[in-house]
């Protein structure tokens, strides 16, 4: 087991180094930092554009910058900022905001998938099984900056309903937050609610048809039917050896979409007005801000890495098959 | 055998099982009655689709969620059609139990074995607590033979070999003390070694237990030698039932007749031509008037294709559903089907020469027929000391290379034109690799193959040497139709269009396939029918040799004798030289001229095939030989068995010396320490075509 | 079910036999029984047929103003207009237009550039195949949308910006269709068909054009098909934020962010081209379930 934690973290590390590279050279030139500063009018001086590049390291190589930036990293230098700001600092805090959001999200979705999936799997081609399906097809189809919109416009719609804010709609928490641990606790969850769902009804479908598929294929499998034949009450054999052993290629599945689930944060975050991850994003993108968005793309990427790295240790904790190969 | 009385503890009346298609509905069961008494053995016989599964699993109500069930299945005074699910549950485990075909995947991967049986344990006795529940796990684990039960109950499913799991298997089916075991196909999956410690683990439970036992096979020789009374299935209707006795030597319905006809048997009936029942069983997904048997049967006349008949006394408690049965008294299944002759191979033989030859410098394939006769003549192929090992990797750190997988192990053999050498050996033995070896899929890790005398090229070996793979839905691609199948090879070696698919439907005709059905895919046809079309395509570059990888082991009984048959003709007429890869003995025995048995990648003993198979001289060609079931009870019942003991070992560093040593009777028998150093010091060599230090020679 | 049932045969051996049925021919019959897959290929026919026909025919250009201001939909302007007096309906069908070009362009590319990814891969095996795998992974660890906002942040503007945008869109979302591809072959591989071929002297080429890709087709068709609704959805949702078509060019999602605001005041110029996104993806969807039914053979019993 060791050995194979070790082996896998051996084999992440040139991932890691490769992706940071290439996302390195991409972001690079993706555009010139300085551009804002050149176009201004009255110009700048030359001097303030020299001395500004060599801040920014645009007097050295792609190469160095890359091993500068790297070594940086790894003692806690995220590198400079055209908008001078600590991208440390910054990023920490919206990182937590984030993980948040995501966080409930995926449970969220992980229990909608599984009541769904298990529900429709159970009762397969029935009334109940076509409408999840629909449902579920529904918000696949569904952009999430849309059905986000729209939520909103429903709270706001039924806040002046009811006079007063059951749900907010901008931001992340109020400023000042309300005094007291509860109240703050309270307002957290008010801001999260809509965010949250909206994710996680833009990302569970997959998931449930997954579920789906999975408990009709193992339901049908020999060793269902050997539980069966023991005796055993179905709904005992259901969860015990249909639902256990669906769920294990699920770990994987999850740990996978979520990627896809940042990207989906940083559209839900827009709408919603967080100072999250992803307003850093795009900010960063359109003010050409190389380090910050380096650093953005690593802290993400790094936290899908582990999580998979997580998913499958777990795997092979749960099917004694996989032989740590 | 044990002793049946005639109390009935399942009796199952009018059944019928139904399940929904794309079109409609298929029935599976259409009308089975039969009472299960107390304590005896029934055996269901029947080939694949014939719906002895389906009545097996209506009894369970374990059938798939849409299947419809009509007709009354009751467990003594109980009726068990239309239960609720969960009453359904307190008679699963507790009166009937069941154990299933495939013990591979019939244990759930995540949970240990300890776990699994204990469940089955504790499943009628919930206030039993999960220890005392363990213990009788355990206890029930050593019943049915698995070493070290303690140890082993908290290894995983897959930890067990294949035997292994189907002991556990029996073991969760005796847990609840039932009345009557199920046991569907138990041992099919399982080598013939390992089905005779399964069937015997079988035993056990039913004598543990009590219970009567309702054995489900396809393989005759396991009803001969383990049941006492046997009803036999076709198109989802029982056509005869009565003792072993009487269904196996005085059948009185033409299809079980045929049935015994059909089946190669290892105790020699001298080279008796196979009578293949013609033709296939009738789709069940529409309704069928008259006897479903009628279009294949020689004695069918125009009552039978009108008129059901019912099963009904022929004479005390056996039944026959046939409205001649009387006929059949007294007649012998050569008597009823005539043999058939195979279509058009004659012609095939003809145009061997006629027609012009496709690959340049092919041989012409009547030459070699008339090719020396007496004495040994010079062989085609010569296989010397083959070695293939593969590399398997380790698990650790940086996957060091654990071990290598000893696959073949110094394998020599030779082959003539028109004769057969047949390779026999259970799973792990080698023998599929030796048919990659030789058609040049595997490269070898040492020795050669020479054709002619001259070493194999990897690719111009295509027109002498060519393979007929086991299962040909899997050998046959399913988007190509079947002149086309056939006419690739013949494309690919540079044929024009034309030739190449006029070529292709005159080898589909030679092997039984005319006419329209040329343009039709592999899924519509059946599985005896696809296996000519891979024939025919072997055939396409008029090889001299055909490698044959368990050719017929995916057919069912009266096909596999058909295909057989066919094989036997093309030989005679074409003067092949086959190599007839196969697990199944009795095949074997009824195709080849020599034999050589394979064990853990290499020759344990070799020759001509009535020496080895009436004179086995190695003891595991002995125990090989003697765990055959024959089919017929009273041979059966009187052989004397060697059961050998334990599972076969990893090819991934095998016992040194002799690798047959571990579960070797000589070896753990009567041999002294001193004796015993030498089989695991010295490899034994293959002297006067035995390998053993210790058989008198 | 426990047994298979035997394939239906006349068994008198010399009888007239039924004509054959091409497996395509099987396939469409298949598709056709999904009776939403049947339903959404005709939508989605009729949406192309309306975005690129319709929107020459209409009598408002998508980037010419008309004298109605914020009009709720009339027979004038059926989706109504905006503030600035666009034309929403022209606007829409533009949008439409746009998106489905991106979408099949990022389909194609991505669907042939991952499925000889995928099948190389898999023909291949060993550290060839891991090489190419750990790429193709290596594509999925980052989110979408930061990439492509990355990427596209030069390129948007430009005039041919929507042709870029269906690059970057591609380059992020062929390892799916290889990773589909791969494991298809994989398996296809092992079968004895394969090795079949290779006795009789065939050589990889022939094997991979004549029995691994056509195959694998149906899994490359279905992948694809996903893909455009991916593509949709990943258009949209770039144009949303600002990184993807830009005005004076017009798309779906473009239109959705310009008139977020104007939900609650104008809510036609919210949900007319939201609407369209949706009924676009999920006729796709529900297109790509149908294909999937349709190509697979272990499913016997699919009616909706």
């Amino acid at each position: 087991m060791l050995a194979y934690v070790l082996r896998r973290l051996l084999h992440t590390i040139p991932i890691v180094l490769v992706g940071s590279f290439v996302t390195f050279v991409m972001v690079s030139a993706s555009g010139d930092p300085l551009g804002d500063l050149k176009a201004k009018q009255p110009p700048v001086s030359q001097a303030i554009l020299d001395a500004e590049a060599h801040r920014m390291r645009l007097d050295q190589p792609l190469l160095e910058r890359y091993w500068r930036w790297l070594t940086g990293i790894l003692s806690g230098d995220w590198g400079p900022s055209v908008k001078r700001i600590d991208i440390g600092a910054e990023i920490w805090p919206r990182l937590l905001v984030s993980a948040r959001l995501v966080t409930l999200a995926v449970l969220l979705a992980l229990v909608l998938a599984l009541v769904i999936g298990v529900v429709s799997a159970v009762k397969r081609y029935s009334a109940v099984d076509y409408a999840f399906t629909a449902v579920g097809f529904l918000l696949l189809s569904m952009p999430a900056f849309w059905l986000a919109v729209l939520l909103k416009q429903q709270a706001i719609e039924l806040n002046q309903a009811t006079g007063t804010t059951l749900v907010y709609t901008v931001g992340e928490a109020s400023i000042p937050p309300p005094p007291g641990l509860w109240p703050t606790v309270l307002d957290v969850l008010g801001h999260v609610v809509l965010p949250t769902i909206v994710l996680a009804m833009t990302s569970f479908a997959p998931w449930s048809r997954f579920v789906r598929s999975s408990m009709i294929e193992v339901q049908q499998s020999d060793y269902v039917r050997l539980a069966r034949a023991k005796g055993i009450k179905r709904r005992t054999v259901l969860v015990r050896h249909a639902l256990r052993t669906a769920l294990v290629p699920l770990t994987t599945v999850v740990a996978l979409d979520l990627a896809v689930l940042f990207s989906g944060a940083v559209i839900t975050e827009t709408v919603f007005q967080w100072r999250g991850m992803g307003s850093f994003l795009l900010s960063s993108v359109r003010d050409k801000d190389i380090y910050a968005v380096m650093a953005w793309l690593l802290l993400v990427s790094l936290i899908v890495v582990v999580f998979n790295l997580i998913a499958d240790l777990l795997y092979a904790v749960l099917d004694r098959r996989i032989r740590l190969g | 055998m044990t002793t049946a009385t005639t109390a009935e503890v399942l009796g199952i009346r009018d059944l019928t099982v139904a399940f929904p298609d794309e079109q409609g509905q298929v029935s599976a069961v259409r009308g089975v009655s039969w009472s299960l008494r107390a304590g005896e053995v029934l055996g269901v016989v029947g080939e694949s689709g014939c719906g002895k599964s389906a009545t097996a699993l209506a009894v369970m109500g374990l059938l798939p969620p849409g299947a419809r069930v009509g007709g009354s299945v009751r467990f003594r005074d109980r009726e068990l059609v239309g239960l609720r699910d969960d009453e359904m549950a307190s008679v699963r485990g507790r009166s009937v139990a069941m154990v299933f075909q495939d013990p591979l995947s019939a244990l759930n991967p995540v949970y240990s074995v300890g776990f699994q049986v204990a469940e089955a344990v504790r499943a009628h006795h919930p206030r039993l607590g999960r220890e005392q529940a363990v213990e009788r796990a355990i206890a029930l684990l050593e019943l049915v033979g698995i070493p070290n039960a303690r140890d082993r109950a908290a290894d995983y499913p897959h930890e067990f070999s294949g035997g292994m799991r189907q002991r556990v298997v029996i073991a969760i089916a005796m847990a609840d003390d039932p009345d009557v075991i199920i046991a569907d196909e138990p041992t099919t999956a399982l080598d013939v070694t390992i089905q005779a410690q399964v069937l015997d683990a079988l035993r056990t439970a039913r004598e543990q237990t009590g219970a009567a036992t309702m054995l489900i096979t396809h393989d005759l020789g396991v009803v001969a030698g383990q049941a006492d009374r046997v009803v036999v299935m076709y198109a989802g209707k029982v056509v005869e039932s009565g003792t072993v006795e009487e269904v196996f030597y005085s059948p009185r319905m033409p299809y079980t007749l045929g049935l015994l006809g059909s089946l190669p048997r290892l105790d020699g009936r001298e080279d008796a031509r196979l009578t293949p029942i013609a033709g296939t069983p009738p789709p069940l997904d529409r309704p069928i008037t008259g006897c479903a048997f009628a279009p294949r049967c020689p004695l069918a006349r125009d009552v039978c294709r009108t008129e059901e008949p019912a099963l009904v006394p022929v004479d005390g408690e056996h039944l026959a559903a046939c409205h001649f049965s009387a006929e059949l008294v007294g007649r012998r299944p050569q008597d009823v089907f005539p043999p058939r002759a195979a279509p058009a191979v004659d012609a095939v033989a003809a145009n061997a020469v006629a027609v012009s030859a496709v690959a340049a410098n092919a041989v012409a394939v009547g030459a070699v027929a008339d090719g020396p006769v007496s004495g040994r003549p010079t062989p085609i192929i010569t296989a010397s000391s083959l070695v293939k090992h593969y590399r398997v990797r380790g698990t650790g750190l940086f996957r060091r290379d654990r071990g290598e997988l000893h696959a073949v192990c110094d394998v020599s053999f030779d082959l003539s034109a028109g004769e057969t050498l047949g390779l026999v050996g259970e799973s792990g033995s080698g023998k599929s690799t030796i048919a990659k070896l030789l058609m040049s899929l595997e490269e070898p890790t040492g020795g050669g193959v020479l054709l002619d005398g001259r070493p194999l090229s990897p690719r111009g070996h295509a027109r002498d040497l060519q393979i007929v793979f086991q299962d040909p839905m899997n050998s046959l691609d399913p988007r190509m139709t079947a002149a086309d199948l056939v006419a690739e090879p013949l494309r690919i070696n540079g044929a024009g269009r034309r030739e190449a698919r006029a070529r292709a439907l005159e080898l589909l005709g030679s092997v039984g396939l005319s006419g329209a059905r040329s343009e039709r895919y592999p899924h519509e046809f059946s599985g005896g029918q696809r296996q000519r079309i891979g024939i025919a395509r072997a055939l396409a570059l008029r090889p001299r040799v055909l490698v044959l990888d368990e050719p017929v082991s995916a057919l069912d009984v009266s096909v596999q004798a058909d295909v057989i048959n066919l094989l036997e003709d093309l030989q005679d007429s074409l003067g092949l030289a086959y190599l007839f890869i196969a697990h199944d003995l009795s095949v074997v025995r009824h195709i080849a001229d020599r034999v050589a048995v394979l064990y853990l990648g290499r020759v344990v003993e070799t020759g001509d095939r009535d020496t080895v198979f009436d004179h086995p001289r190695h003891p595991y060609t002995r125990a090989l030989v003697s765990a055959v079931p024959l089919p017929d009870p009273r041979k059966e019942r009187a052989r004397e068995r060697i059961i050998l003991t334990g599972d076969v070992p990893s090819p991934v560093n095998p016992p040194s010396g002799c690798r047959f040593r571990t579960r070797c009777p000589l070896h753990l028998g009567r041999l002294t320490d001193e004796q015993r150093s030498r089989c695991a010091g010295e490899t034994p060599a293959l002297l006067d075509g035995v390998a053993c230090h210790w058989v008198e020679r | 079910m426990a047994e298979t049932v035997q394939t239906p045969l006349a068994p008198d051996v010399d009888g007239e036999a039924p004509v054959a049925t091409p497996r395509w021919r099987l396939v469409v019959r298949r598709f056709l029984r999904h009776r939403l897959a049947t339903i959404s290929l005709v939508v989605f026919v009729l949406l192309v047929l309306l975005a690129f026909v319709g929107g020459e025919l209409w009598h408002y250009r998508y980037d010419v103003y008309t004298p109605d201001n914020s009009q709720p939909p009339s027979a004038e302007h059926p989706f109504g207009t905006d503030a600035t007096g666009y034309d929403l309906l022209a606007q829409v069908l533009r949008g439409t237009q746009r998106s489905i070009e991106i979408a099949l362009f990022v389909a194609a590319v991505s669907g042939v550039f991952g499925s000889v990814w995928g099948a190389v891969a898999g023909f291949h095996g060993g550290k060839v195949d891991t090489l190419m795998m750990r790429v193709a992974d290596l594509v999925l660890i980052f989110p979408a949308i930061a990439v492509a906002a990355v990427l596209a942040n030069n390129v948007g503007a430009s005039s041919q910006g929507w042709l870029l945008i269906g690059l970057v869109l591609a380059a992020l979302t062929w390892p799916y269709v290889a990773r589909l591809v791969r494991g298809v072959v994989l398996s296809l591989r092992e079968r004895e068909f394969i090795a079949a071929a290779r006795t009789f002297g065939a050589g990889s080429w022939r094997i991979i054009f004549r029995h691994v890709l056509p195959n694998a087709m149906g899994t490359v068709i279905v992948a694809v098909t996903i893909i455009v609704a991916v593509a949709i959805l990943a258009e949209t949702a770039l144009s949303f934020i600002g990184f993807g078509v830009r005005p004076p060019d017009t798309s779906l999602g473009l239109l959705v962010s310009q008139n977020q605001t104007a939900v609650s005041t104008r809510p036609w110029l919210f949900y007319f081209p939201g609407l369209f996104i949706v009924v676009i993806a999920l006729s796709i969807n529900f297109i790509g379930d149908g294909l999937r039914d349709a190509f697979d053979n272990t499913r016997s019993r699919s009616r909706r």
